[in-house]
């Protein structure tokens, strides 16, 4: 049966059903086929797959991005970014990886973020003489930040379907986003070196405490949203609808550049989205449950332990395992879906829960600049106008260091566990 | 197969290769310039313009509401120290409600997330039977959800949310209600296609 259903779910995927939709009618067709469930249970399972507190956090932090964007947030922090590695030839791409870095303090989603910095990023590194599809590639790549430095959204739904804490996943992604900052940066710096492109990359920027002074309210949401987690004083949760209020006060009365009239299509644009992806999380709910009735997570950790009888091994062919699934399918339904499978077999193999859904996000986060299915991959060409195709030049690089950042991650430990072990245990 | 499934599903099919055979005989290029197919057509997009413009007032809505007890959620904690019962359990049930309501509006624009590398490399007749395809799946998926949606509606009238003083069934009616609306929407979306997928995608 569950042959079966991956079998519906991968033709329907191919003739380009929505993802959602594939998956639901996979499940309805293993319930209704394979099983003497009343179909009710279908219903009741897209109520239950989304009646979860955590996963308010969702919506509220997508709002509260969007809510950000509009209200000059990027523009400011650009600058500032700008105004501190600016400096040096191949500063320009240097303040892309760094403005990523910060904006994904603020924003859950990596899409958004190559929309929001990139809007501004990509011209700029045009003018400056750099290739279009270089200045595209560099902002898909940087812009995977925004899912593992939180907040982040394939966190919260590996948090929720494998019962692993969302506040330890959260700031054990700083170590990893850090690591993958540096990687980027020390890249471009070399690159540009190579190619002699860059050398006036500091012209017109601001003085450092200017550009902070300007910043300010934006660098100041991030401290208090994770002030609020780490402080004990709110869940993620709640920490998400303070980031929304917080957004509203700048953006109308601080900063006043978002009207109240606004605010009416940023809703709108915040629920088309999330109802994207909670009709994901619901399908994939229904999905895994169904696998779950028939003991699947179970005889396949079983399996998967007997197989490969060594952590480091098994990480090794679930990072090799997960490449592949990120070049094809859509992140919050391999999270739902493999997750919990996946999970169960590296505790029995004593890897840490947390740094296992690190791993897992940051690879899968990978698979959002590889091709055929890439989101920022898609979001940047078409920020840019260019093809991706065309980025096909640069990519490899920016995907080898990504992946050997990866590897990095998996094998040791401490980079990820540093932080949460300092706070939580 | 459970023998209280059969009925249900053998409706949603043929409703549902209904459907897709007048979206097929009312999208026809003809359409355009005249006659009944393009009564048809306009029929279904001013329709369309309604239910979809409802369900992203009644999503936003919700939002908003989500928002509002949330908020009230953090404040009450700090003022009282004591968490309200009830602020948890409304955000969860309004934010069912944008998602199931919000679905109708993503399908009419076209936002979805799909693995659309099969519809961009065809064109043509082969491009349109894709699309129909798709729009079969989503109706079939949709038809589902409204009919057992509904059931589970009746099933769980008199049960009540734990912490609201209201009936379960008015959280669950965002199932069967947002269906029928975003069969309207893709319907629509097949008629006068949109693609808005990446704006909106995270």
């Amino acid at each position: 049966m569950s042959g079966m259903m991956l079998t519906v779910m991968l033709v329907l995927f191919a003739v380009s059903v929505p993802v959602a939709v594939a998956i639901g009618l996979a499940a309805v067709v293993g319930l209704a086929g394979f099983t003497n469930f009343p179909l009710v249970v279908a219903a009741q399972q897209l109520f239950i797959g989304l009646d979860r507190f955590p996963l308010a956090a969702i919506p509220f932090f997508i709002l509260a991005g969007n809510l950000m964007d509009i209200g000059g947030i990027s523009r400011r922090l650009v600058e500032f970014a700008k105004s501190i590695v600016g400096g040096i030839q191949g500063g320009l791409p240097a303040t892309c990886v760094l403005t990523c870095m910060i904006f994904a303090a603020i924003s859950g989603s990596s899409v958004a973020t190559t929309f929001a910095v990139g809007a501004i990023m990509i011209p700029a590194l045009v003018r400056a003489g750099y290739p279009v599809a270089f200045a595209a590639a560099l902002q898909a790549t940087a812009a995977e930040l925004g899912v593992i430095i939180p907040p982040s959204i394939p966190m919260i739904l590996y948090g929720v379907s494998t019962q692993t804490s969302i506040p330890e996943l959260f700031i054990a992604g700083f170590g990893p986003g850090i690591l993958i900052s540096v990687a980027l940066v020390t890249t471009v710096l070399i690159w540009c070196r190579i190619k002699g492109w860059g050398k006036n990359d500091g012209d017109g920027r601001l003085p450092f405490l200017v550009a902070t002074k300007q910043a300010g309210w934006a660098l100041l949401m991030p401290v208090v949203v994770l002030g609020g987690i780490y402080g004990g004083i709110t869940t993620p949760t709640e920490a998400s609808v303070v980031a929304v209020v917080y957004a509203i006060i700048v953006g109308v009365f601080i900063h006043r550049e978002t009207r109240l009239l606004d605010l009416y299509p940023i809703f709108k644009k915040s629920v088309i989205s999330s109802a994207v992806i909670m009709f994901i999380i619901a399908a994939a709910t229904l999905f895994s449950w169904l696998l779950n009735r028939q003991g699947v997570p179970d005889i396949a950790a079983e399996w998967l332990v007997k197989t490969f009888d060594d952590a480091h091994w098994y990480l090794l062919a679930v990072n090799v395992f997960l490449f592949v699934v990120g070049m094809f399918v859509e992140t919050s339904a391999s999270i739902i879906v493999l997750a919990p499978i996946l999970a169960e077999a590296a505790q029995r193999l004593g890897i840490d829960g947390v740094h296992f859904g690190t791993i897992m996000v940051v690879n899968l986060a990978m698979g959002m600049i590889t091709p055929p299915f890439g989101v920022n991959l898609f979001a940047a060409a078409q920020v840019a106008g260019t093809s991706i195709d065309k980025m096909m030049r640069y990519l490899p690089i920016f995907i080898g260091v990504i992946f050997a950042c990866l590897m990095v991650l998996s094998f040791v430990p401490w980079i990820t566990l540093a932080l949460p072990t300092l706070v939580f245990r | 197969m459970n023998a209280i499934n059969v009925m249900p599903l053998q409706v949603t099919a043929v409703a549902t290769a209904a459907a897709v055979g007048f979206a097929l005989w009312a999208g026809h290029q003809g359409a355009q310039s005249g006659g009944a197919r393009a009564v048809a057509r306009r029929a279904v997009l001013t329709l369309d313009r309604f239910t979809t413009e409802v369900a992203a007032i009644i999503a936003c809505l919700a939002l908003i509401i989500a928002v509002a007890a949330g908020a009230w959620q953090v404040i009450s904690r700090f003022a009282t120290e004591t968490p309200s019962a009830w602020s948890e359990a409304l955000v969860r049930v309004a934010l069912i409600w944008m998602a199931y309501l919000g679905v109708a509006v993503a399908l009419r624009a076209g936002a979805l997330v799909s693995i659309d590398i099969a519809h961009r490399l065809t064109s043509g007749t082969l491009q349109r039977t894709i699309e129909a395809i798709s729009l079969a799946c989503v109706l079939a998926l949709l038809g589902v959800m409204f009919w057992f949606g509904w059931a589970m509606v009746e099933r769980v009238q008199f049960q009540t949310i734990a912490g609201l003083e209201f009936s379960m069934a008015y959280a669950y009616a965002a199932i069967p209600l947002g269906a029928l609306l975003a069969m309207v929407g893709a319907m629509a979306h097949f008629l006068d296609r949109r693609s808005e997928e990446l704006e909106n995608a995270q």
